[in-house]
């Protein structure tokens, strides 16, 4: 099936599917809607959860707003919806520890990730919040194929990595910014202990 | 005009997806990325969920590392200074020689057990710099010639387990204080006398032969508190051709119980039991298919 054929409904784009199976649906912080049959949420641990929890009959799906996923674009949902679509009813991996992890790209997989990195990089997000783990799986695999015959040097550079001085002096930042509260509580404990305070909150 | 090089910002993803990133790469991918920086390398750490062991065999030009029987490479280090690895492609990264390179990979795969395998071409003095300040945990002595035999023993006498080929030739006490150390597990391959396996203190012990007499003196030895640390030992009897005066002389004179005889997917086996006054109790097996005997104390019930 290809990405443009995946069962994923833009509630402004097509029409409403007539099947009995239920359909969820879900809304963008960026206001699009997106229904989602209830096979393909399996896909997603957190939202698989929030379903049942939220124990929605089909009316409930229909009279009751959109279920708002506040943090994911429309943009990305929409991949995330599809790759759902695509994958529902498929056993959901388990991570065995070992190393290197061996995962194969699908072609769709490859296709629907056929996108530029700032893409990439919001639907690994997605799939880390959704707990999609063979989304995961997936685009982290795409990021770590990136990495191939690359030298050290241009691995820094793909991965915008800081050398250890960068990182020291990122960590000293973070202690200097942190230091004035850290003087200022301190500063309010030696004053309570002059003045007899056995309690310092 | 130079093409730009997309960039992701790999480290500002979730840490699972970092993580994630990290398993998911080729292992030459995994070992550039550890040498970016202390981070990266800590970062590849943290991918193993456990600690893996490194099997060294060290040759004159290169080493052959293998980390816990799967991830398997070798280290060159040529003319110019620089690395290959598995002889496919190379790493030349300034200040950092053969002993840095061996201690990143220890770091990064997250190994805290050694396996030292001895090679026909190596040198000590070399592995002694590779392994300085390291203690080696198992060490695989595979040689005949006796004088490398001895110095690799003296010098690096390894902690938990000891595999050795063919008996080193010293004035005694030499092999008496070998086989009385606390090793987790002792594989001997060249014939040992009775007085010596009594001798030996380790939990576990493999060796190649023993007559069926010989065996049933340990048997009773171990019935009146011999071998206290032993918990397995496996050797093979040699048998006598009719298996019924094999039987009996392993029983004879030996208070035993739960005789069993069975079968299983083609093999067959027998086994009984014995006992000590404590009340330890061990599993003799007697593996007819493989022609081993197999001797298990039985962990107590609490």
């Amino acid at each position: 099936m290809s990405v443009e054929n995946a069962p994923v409904v833009d509630v402004d784009e097509a029409a409403i599917p007539v099947e009995k199976k239920m359909y969820y649906r879900f809304e963008s912080n960026d206001k699009k809607e997106f229904r989602v049959s209830e096979l393909a949420i399996q896909q997603s641990e957190t939202l698989n959860r929030l379903v049942e929890a939220m124990g929605y009959t089909s009316e409930d799906v229909e009279n009751k707003p959109a279920i708002a996923i506040e943090n994911i674009d429309g943009k990305t949902l929409k991949l995330v919806f599809q790759w759902c679509e695509h994958h529902k009813g498929e056993a959901i991996p388990v991570d065995d520890g070992s190393v290197p992890k061996i995962v194969e790209i699908p072609e769709f997989d490859a296709k629907l990730m056929d996108i530029d990195n700032g893409l990439l990089f919001k639907l690994i997000w997605a799939a880390d919040y959704l707990n999609i783990v063979q989304l995961l799986n997936v685009s982290c695999k795409k990021v770590a194929n990136m990495a191939q015959g690359k030298t050290p040097a241009q691995l820094r550079r793909v991965y915008l990595l800081p050398s250890d001085e960068e990182d020291e002096a990122a960590k000293r930042a973070a202690q200097e910014a942190q230091d004035p509260r850290a003087r200022e509580v301190e500063e309010e404990f030696e004053e309570r202990k002059r003045q007899g305070g056995n309690s310092f909150f | 005009m130079t093409p730009v090089t997309p960039s992701f910002p790999v480290l500002k993803l979730p840490y699972l997806a970092v993580k994630n990133v990290i398993k998911t790469m080729r292992i030459s991918s995994m070992i550039y990325l550890a040498v970016c920086s202390k981070k990266m390398r800590s970062l590849v750490q943290s991918t193993f969920s456990k600690p893996n062991n490194m099997h060294i065999e060290i040759y004159e030009r290169h080493l052959s590392l293998r980390v816990s029987g799967s991830i398997c490479f070798e280290v060159a280090q040529i003319p110019t200074g620089q690395l290959r690895f598995q002889g496919r492609f190379r790493l030349k990264v300034c200040n950092m020689n053969l002993k840095d390179w061996f201690d990143l990979f220890m770091y990064a795969f997250r190994c805290d057990w050694i396996e030292l395998a001895s090679t026909s071409a190596w040198s000590h003095l070399r592995a002694a710099q590779l392994l300085e300040g390291r203690e080696v945990s198992s060490l695989f002595l595979i040689h005949d010639n006796n004088d490398f035999i001895v110095k690799t023993l003296d010098m690096f006498m390894p902690t938990k387990e000891l595999n050795l080929s063919n008996r080193p030739s010293k004035e005694e006490p030499y092999l008496r204080n070998i086989f009385t150390r606390n090793f987790d597990s002792i594989h001997l391959s060249f014939p040992i006398s009775l007085e010596e396996l009594c001798s030996i203190n380790s939990a576990s012990i493999n060796i190649d032969f023993l007559s069926v007499k010989d065996f049933k003196k340990f048997l009773k030895n171990w019935v009146n508190g011999g071998n206290p640390r032993l918990q397995k030992l496996d050797v093979n009897v040699m048998k006598n051709d009719k298996k019924k005066k094999y039987m009996a002389d392993y029983l004879s004179g030996i208070d035993i119980n739960s005789f069993k005889i069975e079968e299983k997917d083609g093999d067959s086996w027998e086994s009984f039991n014995i006992q000590r006054s404590d009340g330890t109790t061990a599993e003799v097996r007697i593996d007819d298919t493989h022609v081993r005997t197999h001797f298990a104390v039985i962990p107590k019930s609490n």
